[in-house]
């Protein structure tokens, strides 16, 4: 028997997750969870955990760079007005992480059989791929799946592979989320990765709703204070969160 | 501290356990890695106050500290704690009574190397578990 197995799944048993994932790298999972949780937290509170235990991404989005205080409950959040946020590197602090194989999913388990959670909200980010995370990721819990995927031909390729292993173990993800789309310029709309059929036909092709997020260049200055950032991404993706209910 | 969310996860996974096998407990076996460096008297302690309000109240707690076998990947040398002990004093200097190894024993080859060939990738149960259960 795995008591912090079987805490992890009692722990989110009631709440509703939302999980960002992408088999791609770099296509604004982590940027698009914490702006999603934001936007929860403005009307209830949220718990934002981290579970891209190498890149911590989370930690640098928000400019948070202490370590979890750790209670008799268990891991105790960083405080962000409503939201609380999970992360390994909180636990860590300013070192690298190696794990071989299982470790990884041993870590993941423990940081969510541990971590303190309170709030009824829960937004995950995910790393990249399929591996390890994800799978202790659905041995813990049942997520509402965002896919977050840039319009591009080999993001495309990868990330439907991914809806291919999803769709094997009967989970359906709630919207596809094409990142980067379009970048509006004085001069009109430029589509870096052309033009967006593909990601519409994916979409269309397993039935999932497919959202168009722009590139807003200004994103970059709110590295490291993510919660201060009020610009058109964010308004896009509470549009979706509000139209979805 | 976390010995008490710990103590709390034996008792309410041993007690769904029960409850589904309509089972009267009267010991708890459970195992845990010394490199967690968890308090055994502050397991017992929490777990005696935890089990008042649940279905397992007259269960007793055994807690084993497992000395680890490590094994490394990379050239195959099998060592202990002992091997390692010296690496492991930074950590506990730096961050004190809640190091991450003693919240997360799994971060353990974050932190060490097979002391022969320096390779993070080495194999070790670290994990916690309950070993039996005796009705
Ligand atoms: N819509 C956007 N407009 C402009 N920049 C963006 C947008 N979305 C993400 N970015 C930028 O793209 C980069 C990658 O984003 P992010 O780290 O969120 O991706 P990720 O999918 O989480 O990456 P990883 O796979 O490494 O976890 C970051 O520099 C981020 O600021
Ligand atoms: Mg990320
Ligand atoms: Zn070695």
């Amino acid at each position: 028997m795995n008591p912090i197995l079987e805490m992890a799944k009692s722990r989110f048993k009631a709440k509703k997750v939302i999980a960002v994932m992408s088999a791609k790298g770099g296509v604004g999972k982590s940027t698009i969870a914490s702006l999603i949780a934001l936007n929860l937290s403005e009307r209830q509170k949220t718990a934002l955990i981290d579970l891209d235990i190498y890149g911590n991404s989370t930690l640098k989005l928000f400019g948070i760079n202490k370590l979890h205080e750790v209670s008799k409950e268990g891991i105790e959040p960083f405080l962000v007005s409503n939201l609380s946020i999970y992360s390994i590197g909180g636990l860590v602090g300013d070192h690298y992480v190696v794990l071989p194989g299982k470790d990884e999913g041993n870590v993941v388990e423990s940081l969510l059989g541990l971590a303190n959670v309170k709030e009824d909200l829960v937004v995950i980010d995910t790393p990249p791929g399929m591996g390890e995370e994800l799978l202790t990721l659905s041995r813990v819990l049942d997520p509402e799946i965002y896919l977050v995927t840039l319009p591009s031909k080999l993001s495309l390729k990868i990330v439907k592979h991914m809806l291919d292993y999803l769709f094997d173990l009967g989970l359906k993800p709630k919207m596809i989320l094409a990142n980067m789309s379009f970048l509006n310029t004085t001069n009109g709309r430029i589509y870096p990765f052309g033009e967006l059929e593909p990601v519409k036909e994916l979409g269309e092709e397993f039935d999932i709703r497919v959202e168009c997020l722009q590139f807003d260049p200004s994103i970059e200055e709110f590295v490291g204070r993510i919660q201060d950032y009020n610009g058109v991404l964010k308004e896009e993706l509470a549009r979706f969160l509000i139209c979805k209910e | 501290m976390h010995e008490w969310a710990i103590a709390m996860s034996v008792v309410s996974s041993v007690e769904k356990w029960a409850l589904e096998r309509n089972a009267k407990v009267k010991k708890v076996l459970l195992s845990i890695p010394s490199l967690s460096m968890l308090e055994v008297e502050i397991l017992r302690e929490a777990f005696n106050v935890i089990k008042k309000d649940s279905k397992i109240a007259d269960a007793e707690l055994e807690v084993i500290v497992r000395d680890q076998n490590f094994s490394c990947r990379a050239c195959g040398n099998k060592f202990t704690l002992k091997d390692i002990r010296s690496q492991l004093e930074p950590i506990l200097r730096d961050f004190g009574e809640e190091n991450p190894l003693h919240v997360v024993p799994a971060l353990i080859t974050t932190f060490a190397k097979c002391p022969k060939c320096s390779s993070h990738d080495f194999e070790v149960d670290s994990s916690i578990k309950v070993e039996a259960v005796e009705i």
